[in-house]
Protein backbone atom coordinates (compact mmCIF):
# COMPACT_ATOMS: atom_id res chain seq x y z
CA UNK A 1 0.00 0.00 0.00
CA UNK A 2 1.30 3.15 -0.95
CA UNK A 3 -0.04 5.05 2.25
CA UNK A 4 2.05 8.12 1.09
CA UNK A 5 -0.39 8.73 -1.68
CA UNK A 6 -3.59 7.58 -0.79
CA UNK A 7 -4.31 9.95 2.19
CA UNK A 8 -6.26 12.52 0.25
CA UNK A 9 -9.12 9.60 0.13
CA UNK A 10 -11.33 8.46 2.50
CA UNK A 11 -11.35 4.23 1.78
CA UNK A 12 -9.69 2.00 -0.57
CA UNK A 13 -9.13 3.72 -3.74
CA UNK A 14 -12.15 3.08 -6.33
CA UNK A 15 -10.06 4.87 -9.22
CA UNK A 16 -6.89 5.67 -9.06
CA UNK A 17 -4.61 8.26 -11.58
CA UNK A 18 -0.85 8.38 -11.12
CA UNK A 19 1.03 10.98 -13.59
CA UNK A 20 -1.97 10.41 -15.94
CA UNK A 21 -1.62 12.45 -19.39
CA UNK A 22 -3.42 12.19 -22.61
CA UNK A 23 -1.57 13.81 -25.66
CA UNK A 24 -3.20 13.10 -29.28
CA UNK A 25 -1.50 13.11 -32.47
CA UNK A 26 -2.58 15.51 -34.82
CA UNK A 27 -1.24 16.08 -38.02
CA UNK A 28 0.29 19.73 -36.86
CA UNK A 29 1.69 18.45 -33.60
CA UNK A 30 0.49 16.67 -30.21
CA UNK A 31 -2.41 18.35 -28.15
CA UNK A 32 -2.01 17.60 -24.75
CA UNK A 33 -5.85 17.54 -23.30
CA UNK A 34 -4.60 16.73 -19.78
CA UNK A 35 -1.35 16.27 -17.82
CA UNK A 36 -0.18 15.18 -14.28
CA UNK A 37 -3.40 13.96 -13.01
CA UNK A 38 -2.99 12.58 -9.89
CA UNK A 39 -6.23 11.28 -8.41
CA UNK A 40 -7.71 8.88 -5.54
CA UNK A 41 -11.63 8.30 -5.74
CA UNK A 42 -12.73 6.20 -2.61
CA UNK A 43 -15.63 3.55 -2.94
CA UNK A 44 -18.92 5.04 -2.79
CA UNK A 45 -17.20 8.91 -2.86
CA UNK A 46 -18.68 11.43 -4.92
CA UNK A 47 -16.46 13.09 -7.00
CA UNK A 48 -17.05 16.06 -9.29
CA UNK A 49 -14.50 17.47 -11.50
CA UNK A 50 -14.96 21.12 -12.94
CA UNK A 51 -13.00 22.84 -15.65
CA UNK A 52 -13.67 25.31 -18.86
CA UNK A 53 -14.68 23.62 -22.35
CA UNK A 54 -11.25 22.22 -23.93
CA UNK A 55 -9.43 21.06 -20.52
CA UNK A 56 -9.52 17.73 -21.04
CA UNK A 57 -12.75 16.23 -18.96
CA UNK A 58 -14.41 14.20 -21.48
CA UNK A 59 -10.59 12.59 -22.59
CA UNK A 60 -10.22 11.82 -19.24
CA UNK A 61 -13.50 10.25 -18.85
CA UNK A 62 -12.73 8.43 -22.19
CA UNK A 63 -9.66 6.90 -20.66
CA UNK A 64 -11.37 5.41 -17.55
CA UNK A 65 -14.44 4.19 -19.48
CA UNK A 66 -11.56 2.04 -21.04
CA UNK A 67 -12.10 3.91 -24.99
CA UNK A 68 -8.70 5.46 -24.97
CA UNK A 69 -5.33 5.31 -23.37
CA UNK A 70 -3.11 7.36 -21.49
CA UNK A 71 -0.38 8.71 -23.32
CA UNK A 72 1.62 8.79 -19.73
CA UNK A 73 1.01 7.49 -15.91
CA UNK A 74 -1.62 5.11 -14.99
CA UNK A 75 -4.88 4.62 -13.97
CA UNK A 76 -6.26 1.68 -12.09
CA UNK A 77 -9.99 0.61 -11.01
CA UNK A 78 -10.28 -0.86 -8.10
CA UNK A 79 -6.49 -1.94 -7.29
CA UNK A 80 -5.94 -3.41 -11.14
CA UNK A 81 -4.68 -1.39 -14.05
CA UNK A 82 -6.58 -0.40 -16.09
CA UNK A 83 -6.72 -2.12 -19.67
CA UNK A 84 -10.10 -1.50 -21.50
CA UNK A 85 -13.97 -1.37 -20.95
CA UNK A 86 -14.86 -2.52 -17.92
CA UNK A 87 -18.11 -4.26 -16.71
CA UNK A 88 -18.34 -2.86 -13.50
CA UNK A 89 -18.08 1.10 -14.99
CA UNK A 90 -21.47 2.65 -16.03
CA UNK A 91 -21.28 5.71 -18.28
CA UNK A 92 -23.64 8.44 -18.60
CA UNK A 93 -23.05 11.43 -21.49
CA UNK A 94 -24.27 14.84 -22.18
CA UNK A 95 -27.07 12.71 -24.73
CA UNK A 96 -28.88 10.38 -23.69
CA UNK A 97 -27.73 8.08 -26.56
CA UNK A 98 -31.16 5.75 -26.36
CA UNK A 99 -31.99 3.81 -29.19
CA UNK A 100 -34.52 4.67 -31.03
CA UNK A 101 -35.69 1.38 -32.23
CA UNK A 102 -35.83 0.10 -28.10
CA UNK A 103 -38.61 0.61 -25.65
CA UNK A 104 -37.54 2.64 -22.48
CA UNK A 105 -37.02 -0.80 -20.48
CA UNK A 106 -35.19 -2.02 -23.55
CA UNK A 107 -32.82 0.28 -23.42
CA UNK A 108 -32.28 0.05 -19.51
CA UNK A 109 -32.12 -3.49 -20.65
CA UNK A 110 -29.25 -2.75 -23.17
CA UNK A 111 -26.26 -3.62 -21.26
CA UNK A 112 -27.93 -6.65 -20.17
CA UNK A 113 -28.30 -7.51 -23.85
CA UNK A 114 -24.46 -6.63 -24.98
CA UNK A 115 -23.05 -8.65 -21.76
CA UNK A 116 -25.83 -11.97 -22.01
CA UNK A 117 -26.59 -11.69 -18.29
CA UNK A 118 -30.55 -12.82 -19.78
CA UNK A 119 -32.87 -10.29 -20.12
CA UNK A 120 -35.58 -12.30 -17.69
CA UNK A 121 -32.53 -12.71 -14.31
CA UNK A 122 -32.41 -8.35 -15.25
CA UNK A 123 -35.79 -7.42 -15.59
CA UNK A 124 -36.62 -7.16 -12.33
CA UNK A 125 -33.66 -4.77 -11.53
CA UNK A 126 -34.30 -2.80 -14.78
CA UNK A 127 -37.94 -2.28 -13.34
CA UNK A 128 -36.83 -1.12 -10.20
CA UNK A 129 -34.36 1.47 -11.82
CA UNK A 130 -37.20 2.56 -13.85
CA UNK A 131 -39.19 3.00 -10.61
CA UNK A 132 -36.12 4.82 -9.12
CA UNK A 133 -35.97 7.68 -11.64
CA UNK A 134 -39.85 7.95 -12.26
CA UNK A 135 -40.39 6.44 -15.32
CA UNK A 136 -42.67 3.51 -14.16
CA UNK A 137 -45.50 3.82 -16.68
CA UNK A 138 -43.17 4.77 -19.24
CA UNK A 139 -41.41 1.36 -19.51
CA UNK A 140 -43.02 0.09 -23.22
CA UNK A 141 -42.92 3.85 -24.68
CA UNK A 142 -40.39 4.79 -27.13
CA UNK A 143 -37.47 7.52 -26.78
CA UNK A 144 -39.26 9.90 -29.35
CA UNK A 145 -42.27 10.08 -27.01
CA UNK A 146 -40.07 11.34 -24.03
CA UNK A 147 -38.78 14.91 -22.85
CA UNK A 148 -35.23 15.96 -22.63
CA UNK A 149 -35.12 15.13 -19.12
CA UNK A 150 -36.79 12.02 -19.08
CA UNK A 151 -34.58 10.60 -22.26
CA UNK A 152 -31.48 11.11 -19.58
CA UNK A 153 -33.76 9.66 -16.96
CA UNK A 154 -33.54 6.76 -19.18
CA UNK A 155 -29.51 6.74 -19.60
CA UNK A 156 -28.77 6.89 -15.94
CA UNK A 157 -31.16 3.53 -15.34
CA UNK A 158 -29.19 2.19 -18.39
CA UNK A 159 -26.01 3.07 -16.58
CA UNK A 160 -27.14 1.44 -13.70
CA UNK A 161 -28.59 -1.59 -14.79
CA UNK A 162 -25.60 -4.43 -14.80
CA UNK A 163 -25.09 -2.89 -10.96
CA UNK A 164 -21.63 -1.60 -12.13
CA UNK A 165 -19.86 0.05 -8.75
CA UNK A 166 -18.21 3.23 -10.41
CA UNK A 167 -20.83 5.72 -12.18
CA UNK A 168 -18.58 7.88 -14.96
CA UNK A 169 -21.07 10.97 -16.19
CA UNK A 170 -19.62 13.35 -18.45
CA UNK A 171 -22.17 16.48 -18.09
CA UNK A 172 -25.26 14.46 -17.69
CA UNK A 173 -27.41 17.78 -17.23
CA UNK A 174 -25.54 19.94 -19.17
CA UNK A 175 -28.32 19.92 -21.87
CA UNK A 176 -31.27 20.44 -19.89
CA UNK A 177 -33.31 23.14 -18.58
CA UNK A 178 -32.64 25.13 -14.55
CA UNK A 179 -35.52 23.62 -13.44
CA UNK A 180 -35.18 20.02 -14.88
CA UNK A 181 -31.57 20.19 -13.85
CA UNK A 182 -32.24 20.92 -10.36
CA UNK A 183 -34.84 17.62 -10.26
CA UNK A 184 -32.35 15.64 -11.32
CA UNK A 185 -29.74 16.71 -9.59
CA UNK A 186 -31.66 16.19 -6.30
CA UNK A 187 -32.76 12.37 -7.61
CA UNK A 188 -29.16 11.60 -8.27
CA UNK A 189 -28.06 12.33 -4.78
CA UNK A 190 -30.71 10.14 -3.65
CA UNK A 191 -30.07 7.78 -6.05
CA UNK A 192 -26.50 8.08 -4.80
CA UNK A 193 -27.45 7.83 -1.19
CA UNK A 194 -29.70 4.59 -1.61
CA UNK A 195 -27.20 2.89 -4.27
CA UNK A 196 -23.69 3.62 -2.75
CA UNK A 197 -22.34 4.31 -5.96
CA UNK A 198 -18.31 5.59 -6.76
CA UNK A 199 -19.60 8.52 -8.97
CA UNK A 200 -17.09 10.31 -10.67
CA UNK A 201 -19.35 13.51 -12.44
CA UNK A 202 -17.83 16.15 -14.95
CA UNK A 203 -19.59 19.09 -15.04
CA UNK A 204 -19.62 22.62 -16.61
CA UNK A 205 -21.05 24.26 -13.02
CA UNK A 206 -19.39 24.80 -10.32
CA UNK A 207 -22.99 25.27 -8.30
CA UNK A 208 -23.62 22.01 -9.22
CA UNK A 209 -20.29 20.64 -8.34
CA UNK A 210 -20.41 21.94 -5.42
CA UNK A 211 -24.31 20.52 -4.46
CA UNK A 212 -23.50 17.41 -5.34
CA UNK A 213 -20.22 16.32 -4.46
CA UNK A 214 -18.27 15.40 -0.98
CA UNK A 215 -15.19 16.80 -3.57
CA UNK A 216 -14.65 19.37 -5.99
CA UNK A 217 -11.78 18.87 -8.60
CA UNK A 218 -10.87 21.72 -10.05
CA UNK A 219 -9.07 21.79 -13.27
CA UNK A 220 -7.63 24.74 -15.40
CA UNK A 221 -6.67 24.55 -19.32
CA UNK A 222 -4.06 23.89 -21.81
CA UNK A 223 -2.74 21.68 -20.74
CA UNK A 224 -5.46 20.71 -18.18
CA UNK A 225 -4.29 20.08 -14.53
CA UNK A 226 -5.26 19.75 -11.17
CA UNK A 227 -5.50 22.96 -9.70
CA UNK A 228 -6.72 22.50 -6.57
CA UNK A 229 -8.82 19.46 -4.68
CA UNK A 230 -12.04 21.11 -2.68
CA UNK A 231 -13.67 19.18 -0.12
CA UNK A 232 -16.92 20.22 0.14
CA UNK A 233 -18.23 19.31 3.92
CA UNK A 234 -22.03 20.65 3.60
CA UNK A 235 -24.41 18.11 5.41
CA UNK A 236 -26.18 15.50 3.42
CA UNK A 237 -28.96 14.95 2.04
CA UNK A 238 -28.63 18.82 0.37
CA UNK A 239 -31.61 20.23 -0.99
CA UNK A 240 -32.45 23.40 -2.60
CA UNK A 241 -32.57 25.24 0.26
CA UNK A 242 -28.46 24.07 0.73
CA UNK A 243 -27.91 25.91 -2.22
CA UNK A 244 -28.37 29.29 -0.61
CA UNK A 245 -26.31 28.85 2.63
CA UNK A 246 -23.68 30.80 2.89
CA UNK A 247 -21.27 28.04 3.37
CA UNK A 248 -22.42 26.59 0.22
CA UNK A 249 -22.31 30.07 -1.66
CA UNK A 250 -18.67 30.61 0.13
CA UNK A 251 -17.57 26.91 -1.72
CA UNK A 252 -18.63 28.11 -4.84
CA UNK A 253 -17.27 32.16 -4.61
CA UNK A 254 -13.54 29.70 -3.85
CA UNK A 255 -13.62 27.58 -6.89
CA UNK A 256 -14.82 30.56 -9.25
CA UNK A 257 -11.82 32.29 -8.36
CA UNK A 258 -9.76 30.20 -10.44
CA UNK A 259 -11.99 30.76 -13.47
CA UNK A 260 -12.34 34.90 -13.11
CA UNK A 261 -15.85 36.05 -13.32
CA UNK A 262 -19.09 34.50 -14.39
CA UNK A 263 -21.79 33.45 -12.78
CA UNK A 264 -21.70 29.51 -11.50
CA UNK A 265 -20.51 28.54 -15.24
CA UNK A 266 -17.23 28.90 -16.65
CA UNK A 267 -17.19 30.15 -20.72
CA UNK B 1 -50.27 23.12 -37.65
CA UNK B 2 -51.14 24.51 -41.32
CA UNK B 3 -53.61 22.26 -42.77
CA UNK B 4 -52.54 19.89 -45.60
CA UNK B 5 -54.84 20.47 -49.05
CA UNK B 6 -53.35 17.11 -50.18
CA UNK B 7 -55.43 15.44 -47.24
CA UNK B 8 -58.73 14.62 -46.71
CA UNK B 9 -62.03 14.71 -48.53
CA UNK B 10 -61.20 17.55 -50.24
CA UNK B 11 -57.84 16.37 -51.77
CA UNK B 12 -59.50 13.26 -53.32
CA UNK B 13 -61.81 15.14 -55.06
CA UNK B 14 -59.61 17.35 -56.79
CA UNK B 15 -57.24 14.24 -56.88
CA UNK B 16 -60.24 12.98 -59.07
CA UNK B 17 -61.70 16.10 -60.98
CA UNK B 18 -57.90 16.55 -62.11
CA UNK B 19 -57.67 13.09 -63.36
CA UNK B 20 -61.15 13.37 -65.54
CA UNK B 21 -60.14 16.63 -66.82
CA UNK B 22 -56.64 15.11 -68.08
CA UNK B 23 -58.25 12.15 -69.91
CA UNK B 24 -60.90 13.67 -71.24
CA UNK B 25 -58.58 16.54 -72.41
CA UNK B 26 -56.61 14.16 -74.04
CA UNK B 27 -59.73 12.21 -75.45
CA UNK B 28 -60.80 15.82 -76.56
CA UNK B 29 -57.44 16.93 -78.35
CA UNK B 30 -56.38 13.42 -80.26
CA UNK B 31 -60.14 13.16 -81.54
CA UNK B 32 -60.48 17.41 -82.82
CA UNK B 33 -56.68 16.98 -84.49
CA UNK B 34 -57.81 13.92 -85.51
CA UNK B 35 -54.67 12.09 -85.01
CA UNK B 36 -54.37 8.78 -86.50
CA UNK B 37 -54.53 5.71 -83.75
CA UNK B 38 -51.47 3.82 -84.95
CA UNK B 39 -49.64 7.19 -84.13
CA UNK B 40 -51.34 8.37 -80.87
CA UNK B 41 -54.34 6.66 -79.09
CA UNK B 42 -57.75 8.20 -77.53
CA UNK B 43 -57.93 6.89 -73.75
CA UNK B 44 -60.90 5.25 -74.65
CA UNK B 45 -58.63 3.08 -77.27
CA UNK B 46 -56.17 2.65 -74.48
CA UNK B 47 -59.22 1.36 -71.97
CA UNK B 48 -60.62 -0.95 -74.76
CA UNK B 49 -57.16 -2.52 -74.92
CA UNK B 50 -56.69 -3.03 -71.39
CA UNK B 51 -60.44 -4.43 -71.21
CA UNK B 52 -60.24 -7.31 -74.29
CA UNK B 53 -56.09 -8.08 -72.95
CA UNK B 54 -57.36 -8.79 -68.89
CA UNK B 55 -60.50 -10.11 -70.48
CA UNK B 56 -59.15 -12.59 -72.85
CA UNK B 57 -56.62 -13.27 -69.91
CA UNK B 58 -53.47 -13.09 -72.57
CA UNK B 59 -52.44 -10.06 -70.07
CA UNK B 60 -52.95 -11.81 -66.92
CA UNK B 61 -50.44 -14.64 -68.08
CA UNK B 62 -47.91 -12.33 -69.75
CA UNK B 63 -48.47 -9.91 -66.42
CA UNK B 64 -47.67 -13.21 -64.32
CA UNK B 65 -44.62 -14.12 -66.33
CA UNK B 66 -42.98 -10.28 -65.64
CA UNK B 67 -43.79 -10.06 -62.03
CA UNK B 68 -42.05 -14.12 -61.16
CA UNK B 69 -38.90 -12.09 -63.57
CA UNK B 70 -39.16 -8.83 -61.86
CA UNK B 71 -39.49 -10.04 -58.14
CA UNK B 72 -36.86 -12.99 -58.66
CA UNK B 73 -34.79 -10.55 -59.93
CA UNK B 74 -35.34 -7.91 -57.28
CA UNK B 75 -34.98 -10.62 -54.44
CA UNK B 76 -31.48 -11.67 -55.97
CA UNK B 77 -30.23 -8.38 -56.96
CA UNK B 78 -31.29 -6.91 -53.32
CA UNK B 79 -29.16 -10.17 -51.63
CA UNK B 80 -26.40 -9.36 -53.37
CA UNK B 81 -26.47 -5.69 -53.19
CA UNK B 82 -26.81 -5.82 -49.39
CA UNK B 83 -24.56 -8.91 -48.51
CA UNK B 84 -21.76 -6.87 -50.64
CA UNK B 85 -22.97 -3.66 -48.94
CA UNK B 86 -22.13 -4.92 -45.51
CA UNK B 87 -18.73 -6.33 -46.37
CA UNK B 88 -17.52 -3.24 -47.91
CA UNK B 89 -18.94 -1.30 -45.02
CA UNK B 90 -17.34 -3.66 -42.21
CA UNK B 91 -13.95 -5.07 -44.24
CA UNK B 92 -11.26 -1.97 -44.79
CA UNK B 93 -9.77 -4.16 -47.21
CA UNK B 94 -12.62 -5.12 -48.86
CA UNK B 95 -13.56 -1.71 -49.50
CA UNK B 96 -10.23 -0.78 -50.63
CA UNK B 97 -10.06 -3.42 -53.37
CA UNK B 98 -13.34 -3.16 -54.78
CA UNK B 99 -13.86 0.65 -54.44
CA UNK B 100 -12.19 1.31 -57.65
CA UNK B 101 -14.92 -1.21 -59.04
CA UNK B 102 -17.68 -0.04 -57.42
CA UNK B 103 -16.79 3.73 -59.26
CA UNK B 104 -15.96 2.14 -62.69
CA UNK B 105 -19.63 0.38 -62.49
CA UNK B 106 -21.09 3.00 -61.14
CA UNK B 107 -21.03 5.16 -64.34
CA UNK B 108 -21.75 2.38 -66.65
CA UNK B 109 -25.20 2.82 -68.01
CA UNK B 110 -26.49 -1.00 -66.54
CA UNK B 111 -28.76 -1.32 -69.46
CA UNK B 112 -26.23 -1.83 -71.65
CA UNK B 113 -25.55 -4.56 -69.98
CA UNK B 114 -28.69 -6.48 -71.09
CA UNK B 115 -28.29 -7.42 -74.71
CA UNK B 116 -24.60 -9.39 -73.14
CA UNK B 117 -27.15 -11.09 -70.58
CA UNK B 118 -29.70 -12.10 -72.69
CA UNK B 119 -26.77 -13.47 -75.32
CA UNK B 120 -25.61 -15.42 -71.98
CA UNK B 121 -28.71 -16.37 -70.41
CA UNK B 122 -31.15 -17.19 -73.49
CA UNK B 123 -34.78 -16.22 -74.05
CA UNK B 124 -36.38 -17.82 -71.04
CA UNK B 125 -37.19 -16.48 -67.49
CA UNK B 126 -33.12 -16.55 -66.54
CA UNK B 127 -32.04 -14.02 -68.65
CA UNK B 128 -34.65 -11.55 -67.68
CA UNK B 129 -33.94 -12.03 -63.78
CA UNK B 130 -30.26 -11.42 -64.21
CA UNK B 131 -30.77 -8.27 -66.07
CA UNK B 132 -33.59 -7.33 -63.36
CA UNK B 133 -30.74 -8.19 -60.49
CA UNK B 134 -27.52 -6.39 -62.29
CA UNK B 135 -29.81 -3.24 -62.71
CA UNK B 136 -31.33 -3.26 -59.36
CA UNK B 137 -28.37 -4.30 -56.79
CA UNK B 138 -26.88 -0.78 -57.35
CA UNK B 139 -28.76 1.33 -55.72
CA UNK B 140 -29.25 -1.18 -52.36
CA UNK B 141 -25.33 -1.93 -51.82
CA UNK B 142 -24.64 1.39 -52.47
CA UNK B 143 -27.45 2.88 -49.76
CA UNK B 144 -26.51 -0.41 -47.74
CA UNK B 145 -22.49 1.04 -47.27
CA UNK B 146 -24.19 4.83 -46.52
CA UNK B 147 -26.68 3.29 -43.76
CA UNK B 148 -23.89 1.28 -41.69
CA UNK B 149 -21.64 4.08 -41.91
CA UNK B 150 -24.09 6.22 -40.64
CA UNK B 151 -24.12 5.01 -36.87
CA UNK B 152 -23.33 7.90 -34.60
CA UNK B 153 -20.07 7.59 -32.97
CA UNK B 154 -20.74 8.86 -29.13
CA UNK B 155 -23.72 5.50 -29.53
CA UNK B 156 -20.83 3.28 -30.85
CA UNK B 157 -18.57 4.64 -27.78
CA UNK B 158 -21.48 3.88 -25.56
CA UNK B 159 -21.43 0.09 -26.88
CA UNK B 160 -17.92 -0.57 -26.58
CA UNK B 161 -17.44 0.84 -23.16
CA UNK B 162 -20.26 -1.66 -22.24
CA UNK B 163 -17.91 -4.21 -24.00
CA UNK B 164 -19.68 -4.84 -27.15
CA UNK B 165 -17.55 -6.92 -29.94
CA UNK B 166 -17.73 -5.57 -33.64
CA UNK B 167 -20.64 -7.95 -34.30
CA UNK B 168 -22.68 -6.55 -31.73
CA UNK B 169 -21.96 -3.10 -32.80
CA UNK B 170 -23.05 -4.41 -36.24
CA UNK B 171 -26.19 -5.95 -34.67
CA UNK B 172 -27.06 -3.69 -32.26
CA UNK B 173 -26.52 -0.18 -33.77
CA UNK B 174 -25.30 -0.35 -37.36
CA UNK B 175 -27.88 -2.33 -39.17
CA UNK B 176 -30.73 -0.80 -37.29
CA UNK B 177 -29.43 2.77 -38.07
CA UNK B 178 -28.70 1.49 -42.11
CA UNK B 179 -32.53 0.69 -41.85
CA UNK B 180 -33.81 3.77 -43.31
CA UNK B 181 -31.35 3.72 -45.78
CA UNK B 182 -31.53 0.76 -47.12
CA UNK B 183 -35.33 0.26 -48.05
CA UNK B 184 -34.81 3.90 -49.54
CA UNK B 185 -32.49 1.84 -51.87
CA UNK B 186 -34.87 -1.22 -52.13
CA UNK B 187 -37.87 1.63 -53.18
CA UNK B 188 -35.77 2.63 -55.95
CA UNK B 189 -34.25 -1.01 -56.90
CA UNK B 190 -37.75 -2.67 -57.27
CA UNK B 191 -38.40 -0.01 -60.19
CA UNK B 192 -34.98 -0.27 -61.48
CA UNK B 193 -35.95 -4.40 -61.53
CA UNK B 194 -39.19 -3.54 -63.63
CA UNK B 195 -36.95 -1.44 -65.78
CA UNK B 196 -34.00 -4.23 -66.16
CA UNK B 197 -37.16 -7.25 -67.00
CA UNK B 198 -38.43 -5.21 -69.51
CA UNK B 199 -35.70 -3.87 -71.61
CA UNK B 200 -34.56 -7.62 -71.09
CA UNK B 201 -38.04 -8.96 -72.45
CA UNK B 202 -37.80 -6.37 -75.31
CA UNK B 203 -34.48 -7.54 -76.44
CA UNK B 204 -35.73 -11.20 -77.03
CA UNK B 205 -38.29 -13.69 -74.97
CA UNK B 206 -40.75 -16.29 -74.69
CA UNK B 207 -43.49 -14.27 -72.95
CA UNK B 208 -43.90 -11.02 -70.48
CA UNK B 209 -45.49 -8.06 -70.89
CA UNK B 210 -42.30 -6.37 -72.49
CA UNK B 211 -42.53 -9.06 -75.13
CA UNK B 212 -45.95 -8.53 -75.65
CA UNK B 213 -45.47 -5.25 -76.18
CA UNK B 214 -42.94 -5.43 -78.80
CA UNK B 215 -44.99 -7.79 -81.04
CA UNK B 216 -47.74 -5.29 -80.82
CA UNK B 217 -45.50 -2.39 -81.60
CA UNK B 218 -44.84 -4.59 -84.79
CA UNK B 219 -48.65 -4.79 -85.99
CA UNK B 220 -48.95 -0.89 -85.19
CA UNK B 221 -51.06 -1.53 -82.35
CA UNK B 222 -50.19 1.09 -80.36
CA UNK B 223 -53.37 1.56 -78.30
CA UNK B 224 -52.45 -2.09 -77.01
CA UNK B 225 -48.91 -1.25 -76.24
CA UNK B 226 -49.95 2.18 -74.26
CA UNK B 227 -52.77 -0.35 -72.33
CA UNK B 228 -49.79 -2.22 -71.12
CA UNK B 229 -47.93 0.92 -70.28
CA UNK B 230 -50.95 0.83 -68.24
CA UNK B 231 -50.34 -2.06 -66.44
CA UNK B 232 -46.47 -1.65 -65.71
CA UNK B 233 -46.87 1.54 -64.30
CA UNK B 234 -49.65 -0.17 -62.11
CA UNK B 235 -47.69 -2.60 -61.20
CA UNK B 236 -44.61 -0.13 -60.30
CA UNK B 237 -46.71 1.47 -58.02
CA UNK B 238 -48.19 -1.55 -56.38
CA UNK B 239 -44.52 -3.05 -56.12
CA UNK B 240 -43.46 0.25 -54.46
CA UNK B 241 -46.18 0.08 -52.39
CA UNK B 242 -45.37 -3.36 -51.16
CA UNK B 243 -42.16 -2.04 -50.27
CA UNK B 244 -43.39 0.93 -48.43
CA UNK B 245 -45.74 -1.56 -46.37
CA UNK B 246 -42.87 -3.89 -45.86
CA UNK B 247 -40.92 -0.62 -44.89
CA UNK B 248 -43.54 0.46 -41.71
CA UNK B 249 -43.15 -3.47 -39.98
CA UNK B 250 -39.46 -3.57 -40.31
CA UNK B 251 -38.96 -0.15 -39.35
CA UNK B 252 -41.91 0.79 -36.55
CA UNK B 253 -39.90 3.05 -34.55
CA UNK B 254 -40.08 5.30 -37.67
CA UNK B 255 -41.85 8.74 -37.35
CA UNK B 256 -44.48 8.72 -40.52
CA UNK B 257 -43.19 12.59 -40.83
CA UNK B 258 -39.60 11.43 -41.17
CA UNK B 259 -40.44 8.84 -44.86
CA UNK B 260 -39.88 10.69 -47.50
N1 LIG C 1 -9.96 12.51 -30.65
C1 LIG C 1 -9.30 13.69 -30.52
N2 LIG C 1 -8.29 13.99 -31.36
C2 LIG C 1 -7.62 15.16 -31.23
N3 LIG C 1 -7.87 16.08 -30.30
C3 LIG C 1 -8.86 15.85 -29.42
C4 LIG C 1 -9.64 14.64 -29.48
N4 LIG C 1 -10.56 14.66 -28.50
C5 LIG C 1 -10.38 15.84 -27.85
N5 LIG C 1 -9.36 16.54 -28.40
C6 LIG C 1 -8.84 17.85 -27.93
O1 LIG C 1 -8.46 17.71 -26.58
C7 LIG C 1 -8.84 18.85 -25.85
C8 LIG C 1 -9.72 18.44 -24.68
O2 LIG C 1 -10.97 18.02 -25.17
P1 LIG C 1 -12.11 17.40 -24.24
O3 LIG C 1 -11.52 16.30 -23.45
O4 LIG C 1 -13.28 17.09 -25.06
O5 LIG C 1 -12.40 18.66 -23.28
P2 LIG C 1 -13.67 18.97 -22.36
O6 LIG C 1 -14.48 17.74 -22.22
O7 LIG C 1 -13.06 19.43 -21.07
O8 LIG C 1 -14.41 20.08 -23.00
C9 LIG C 1 -9.52 19.79 -26.81
O9 LIG C 1 -8.58 20.75 -27.22
C10 LIG C 1 -9.92 18.90 -27.97
O10 LIG C 1 -9.90 19.62 -29.17
MG1 LIG D 1 -16.56 17.42 -22.67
Amino acid sequence: MNTAQTIDTAASPALELRGAAKTYGTPTGGITAFSDFDLNVGEGEFVALVGPSGCGKSSLLKVIAGLSKLTAGQCSVAGESLKGPRRDIGIVFQSPLLFPWRTVLENVLLPVDVQRLGRNSQMSVARELLDLVDLTEFADRYPKELSGGMQQRVGIARALVNTPTILLMDEPFGALDAMTREHLNLQLQRLWMERKKTIFFITHSIAEAVFLADRVVVMTSRPGRIAEICPIDLPRPRDLDTMVTPEFGEHVRHIRQYFGGAEGGLD
Amino acid sequence: MRKDPTQGVTGWTLTLVLFVAVIGGWELIVRLLDVPSFLFPTPSAIAVGLWRGLGSGIYLRHTWVTLVEVIAGFALGSAIGFALGVLVALNRTVAYFLRPYILAFQTIPKVALVPVIVLWFGLGLNSKIVAAAIICFFPVMINTIAGLAAADPDRIALLRAMGASKMQVFRLLRLPTAGPYIFAGLEIAVTFALIGAIVAEFLGAEAGLGMLMQSMNFNMDVAGSFSILVLLSLIGMGLTWAIVLIRRRVLYWEDPADRN
